[in-house]
């Protein structure tokens, strides 16, 4: 698996100019392909002998080299289970019953991972993509140190034998990367670091293998105002070192504002919204983007009204038929009621930062903040 | 604490940083009570003491107890005088009755500590110390082979059915498992007996029953391994299958349990090799709460020996104490429970030790850093 | 058969009071009891046990004729499992001997679970010195096994009555139970009707015997059928060493006579010690069938799915 450091390529920016100069596999046309390209994904999982549920409905999106996609949207969308079923590690009552992932290495080869076997995913995992979990609590092994654990990463990757020597390097180098010690660090147990220091010892091991994607679940969510912010900066200054495309799910979006390129929101197991970060947040074209972004407060400028959505996300085993969000929705029209809207692309952008929205009336969504006092 | 170097960049109030200190050279006091190993010795030194105090109301304090009943025998049936009859009971108790009790509980204590128990009333001159040093190995070497035995098929069998749960093996381990554990250990040695060997014939019990076959003499020899190892056979077998289904049940609840933990699926996603994950991830922490299990099956086995051993005739222990009951051997009966609880008590305090070496989170305390 | 309590109940949380609309609990209970197959055939072994041993010996009467001149006879019409040593016939013997061994076992579980459940709810309520010192005496009692801290009990003071004997089986066996329930008062403290009924001043026996214990009452009766099989154990165990009260005639000391006049190597006397043998296996295994099914229905997380 490579050992080379990517050349520091700044991280692209909105791409409105369209230029960028990742290192990535190039078409004939000059333009990039996408690390991961997601078509019509289903997921499922099984509630009885011969019922299911559809957890993930028609998922479809891009992830272009070294940019960062936030997955947005409430508990119990879906994200957390994209997140798990890009690396097939759902639970046993869970599967992929529709679609594809594609997925493309360095070398540029494009591969399926929902047809890959159980060895190919195994050396796939970890070293071309990796995902760090949601709750760095219980996330390593309690009886063994967090070096033995990083050391057995390193050693079931490797071609042939790898020295200790080697192994030692590696992680130290890692666990500076994410400004751990590793004289401490390597030599401690789960139990013997406070909660910033996991999260971060679980993102330092991510990155072992130099993963073109790295997939974050929640990465801050249980950590204190402080560490959340020491994280943040962390992530983004590994992406400028080491170059990965990051997917990092979320209900923050605050945490969307500061670290994403492009923001997906995602509602009942469905894509609501694609688009760049600013476009996503200064124009937002379906009625539960705009809500979502109205409910969380600015922590600077003017004091707005916070609105909350009425209502609560449906059941995912009774979805209404249509638009799922139609029940909480005030523009919503009968229409919207009996068929489900596609993805309605509004502005093309390149690198898949097109602006699309599923949502028939996204022209008279006007997002706009009740300001109650100025700053 | 020392400012840590273990983060450099600006600290976050709530961090403590690095793994706890592990001093040195800190008072005795606060040493031995740090100490789990130390900590752990001294308690069970303390249940033994207790053991042996509460043996020792018994024997000799509560209301209608054997010195006593000893003593009245004695008067009454040959019509010594109580010093007679005291001093001819100091002969097995090692105690002098006539004497103050705190001084008896004295003497108690460190004939205790000398490993004197006194003396059996029903072979005289032997005493119960030498006697039970006889019939002690034999216990053990049954009950530990049995326990090691069916702990290592519970262990693969719980594995296996918490990896294909609603399986075939799943389902005939827990049917046979429960209809095992309805049996209590003796029953099923009688049975063993009385359909194995005299129904079905299929059960050589003349040959198979006592420790060793006549003639052939303690030596480190294949021949003797073999052949106690096959007198050993018929208690081994009950002891085995009555405990065999616990274990593997057990196993499987905490097998089941840690694959649904965070750091299997983690695992998983590194890339890991299956067999690292099976042994080192899944395995290491589902056997930890079968260690607790092991003192409390042991003190149940051994509790089982006194009949399992008397049905075999298998001269052990457990077979002493059933002779010493049914002579009302009170000196012989007080030394066996003495030891049995002693020999339970090691088998925790090793117990615990291991489950300590396996699992740092006891070693060293739970939650070294804020 | 463990002397301790099986290792699945201190690992369930308590389910919450359930007070669905109409139906009583208990006929819930009972429902769901008779759905499963392993639940249902446990509480019918249970139920034709005690049927048999209350009602039988009322039908077939308690004395029973014996001609040492038949001994051993084999089974016939007359005589479904023949005649045991004395002449005497053998499933007459086997319908009387059942009441002993019920009466013991469920008086000494009674006992033992009204200490474990007193001590248990007040040193898990109050934990502090007294938690302390209880853990630390139970450790201790738990470390001898408790047949053979039994047979030493029985070998030095003679137990001379079944209720005797029930009695001692009942102290001794609550050390257990007691740390089960500890455990679940534990949990338990902290929800909010304890809170509740704190901030009510309601006085801490109101509190702990009142809302706590009820509580846990499905925890109980699973804890309580477990400890009517170690009594059971026990007591039978005792029998055969002897040192039970021999008067009379149960199933344990059925068992000792064949087991130490030799009977069992008596082909003839098969019958006769196999019957008693199976009537106190099923009866312990329909005790255990009950114990995991009430585990499931009272815990549904164990269910496999």
């Amino acid at each position: 698996m490579p050992t080379t450091s990517p050349s520091s390529t700044p991280a692209d920016g909105t791409g409105a100019d369209g230029t960028s100069s990742a290192a990535g596999s190039r078409a004939a046309d000059g333009t990039s392909t996408p690390v991961l390209s997601v078509k019509d994904l289903e997921v499922a999982y099984r509630t009885g002998k011969d019922s299911r549920v559809r957890a993930l409905r028609g998922v479809s999106f891009d992830l272009h080299p070294h940019s960062s996609l936030a997955l947005v949207g409430e508990s119990g969308c879906g994200k957390t289970t994209l997140g798990l079923a890009l690396l097939r590690l759902l639970p046993a009552l869970g599967e992929i019953t529709g679609g594809s992932i594609t997925f493309t290495g360095d070398d540029g080869r494009a591969r399926e991972v929902t047809d890959m076997t159980a060895s190919q995913l195994r050396r796939w995992r970890w070293s071309e993509a990796a995902m760090v979990f949601q709750g760095a609590q219980n996330a390593f092994n309690p009886v063994l140190t967090v070096g033995a654990q990083m050391a057995d990463t390193l050693r079931d990757h490797a071609p042939g034998r790898i020295r200790r020597k080697e192994i030692l390097e590696r992680s130290a180098e890692v666990l500076r990367s994410v400004r751990l010690e590793p004289r401490r660090v390597l030599g401690s147990y789960p139990h013997e670091l406070s909660g910033g220091m996991k999260q971060r010892a679980l993102i330092a091991t991510g990155l072992l293998m130099r993963p073109r994607l790295l997939v974050l679940d929640e990465p801050t969510t249980a950590l204190d105002i402080l560490t959340q912010r020491t994280v943040i900066d962390l992530l983004a200054e590994l992406r400028e070192e080491f170059g990965f495309a990051m997917i990092f799910i979320s209900h923050d979006l605050a945490l969307a504002a500061e670290l994403a390129d492009r923001v997906v929101t995602m509602y009942a197991g469905t894509v609501v919204e694609t688009g760049s970060t600013a476009d996503i947040f200064s124009s937002p074209r379906h009625p539960y983007t705009s809500k979502l972004i109205n409910a969380v407060p600015p922590v600077r400028g003017d004091l707005a009204e916070l609105a909350s959505i009425p209502g609560a996300p449906p059941s995912l085993a009774t979805l209404p038929p249509g638009c799922a969000f139609a029940p909480r929705c005030e523009l919503a029209t009968d229409e919207c009621r009996t068929a489900e809207p596609p993805l309605i692309p509004l502005t093309e952008r390149p690198r898949d930062m097109t602006h699309a929205a599923a949502c028939i009336h996204h022209d008279q969504v006007h997002h706009e903040r009740k300001v109650i006092a100025r700053a | 604490m020392t400012a840590d170097a273990a983060t450099t960049d600006a600290p976050s109030g709530a961090e403590v940083t690095g793994p706890p200190q592990r001093r040195a050279g800190t008072s005795l006091g606060h040493r031995i009570y740090h100490s789990f190993v130390l900590r752990r010795l001294l308690r069970s030194a303390f249940v033994i003491w207790v053991v042996a105090t509460g043996v020792f109301l018994m024997v000799r304090l509560l209301p209608g107890n054997p010195v006593d009943v000893y003593i009245n025998q004695q008067i009454a049936l040959y019509g010594k005088s109580y010093e007679q009859a005291a001093a001819e009971a100091q002969n097995y108790f090692r105690f002098d009755p006539a004497t103050p009790m705190w001084r008896q509980y004295i003497d108690y204590l460190v004939g205790l500590l000398h490993g004197d128990m006194g003396t059996s009333i029903t072979t005289p001159g032997v005493t119960v110390t030498e006697k039970i040093a006889h019939y002690l190995p034999w216990t053990l070497y049954s009950v530990g082979l049995a326990l090691i035995i069916s702990i290592s098929i519970g262990l693969l069998l719980g594995m296996i059915m918490a990896y294909r749960r609603g399986g075939i093996i799943d389902h005939a381990v827990s049917i046979i498992g429960s209809g095992f554990h309805a049996i209590p250990n003796y029953l099923l040695a009688i049975l063993i007996v009385v359909v194995g060997a005299v129904q079905l014939g299929i059960i050589d019990y003349t040959r198979m029953r006592g420790n060793h076959s006549p003639g052939v003499s303690p030596e480190l020899s294949f021949r003797f391994l073999s052949d106690i190892g096959y007198h050993a056979t018929l208690p081994m077998i009950t002891y085995i299958l009555t405990t065999v289904g616990t274990w593997a049940l057990i196993m499987k609840a905490s097998t089941t349990q840690v694959l649904g933990e965070d750091y299997v699926t983690v695992a998983r996603a590194r890339g890991l090799k299956d067999a690292r994950i099976q042994t080192n991830y899944v395995g290491r922490n589902a056997l930890l709460p079968l260690i607790a299990q092991i003192a409390t099956q042991a003190g149940f086995i051994v509790g089982g020996a006194i009949f399992v051993e008397q049905t075999f005739s298998y001269e052990g222990v457990g077979l002493l104490l059933f002779e010493s009951i049914n002579t009302r051997d009170y000196p012989m009966i007080q030394g066996v429970l003495l030891v049995v609880t002693i020999t339970v008590v090691l088998a925790n305090l090793c117990a615990d030790l291991v489950n300590a070496a396996l699992d740092p989170r006891i070693r060293l305390g739970e939650g070294g850093a804020a | 058969m463990t002397a301790t309590s099986s290792p699945v109940p201190d690992q369930q949380a308590v389910p919450t009071p359930a007070k669905s609309a109409g139906v009583s609990p208990l006929r819930r209970l009972f429902s769901e009891l008779t759905r499963s197959t392993s639940g249902f055939i446990g509480l019918c072994l249970v139920l034709a046990i005690v049927l048999l041993s209350v009602v039988g010996p009322m039908i077939v009467g308690t004395s029973v004729p014996g001609d040492p001149m038949r001994a051993w006879e084999a089974p016939s019409s007359d005589h479904w499992l023949g005649l045991e040593g004395a002449g005497k016939d053998t499933l007459h013997l086997l319908i009387i001997g059942g009441r002993t061994v019920l009466m013991v076992g469920f008086l000494a579980a009674t006992i033992t679970t009204v200490i474990a459940v007193a001590i248990g709810a007040l040193a898990g309520y109050f934990g502090g010195r007294f938690d302390a010192i209880m853990l630390q005496l139970t450790d201790i009692v738990m470390t001898v096994p408790q047949i053979v801290l039994l047979a030493v009990v029985g070998a030095f003071y003679k137990l001379d009555s079944p209720t005797l004997l029930a009695v001692i089986v009942g102290a001794l066996s609550w050390p257990v139970l007691m740390r089960s329930i500890r455990a679940q008062v534990l949990s338990l403290k902290e929800r909010e009707f304890v809170e509740a009924a704190q901030l009510l001043d309601v006085g801490w026996a109101r509190i702990v015997f009142g809302e706590i214990v009820p509580n846990m009452a499905s925890y109980i009766l699973i804890n309580f059928i477990i400890a009517v099989t170690n009594a059971i154990y026990a007591m039978v165990g005792l029998y055969l060493l002897g040192l039970a009260p021999q008067r009379g005639i149960n199933w344990g000391i059925m068992i000792n006579d064949a087991w130490t006049k030799g009977a069992m190597f008596n082909p003839d006397a098969m019958p006769y010690i196999i019957a008693p043998v199976t009537m106190i296996v099923l009866l312990q295994l329909g005790l255990i069938l009950l114990t995991r099914t009430l585990d499931e229905i009272l815990n549904p997380r164990l269910r496999d799915r």
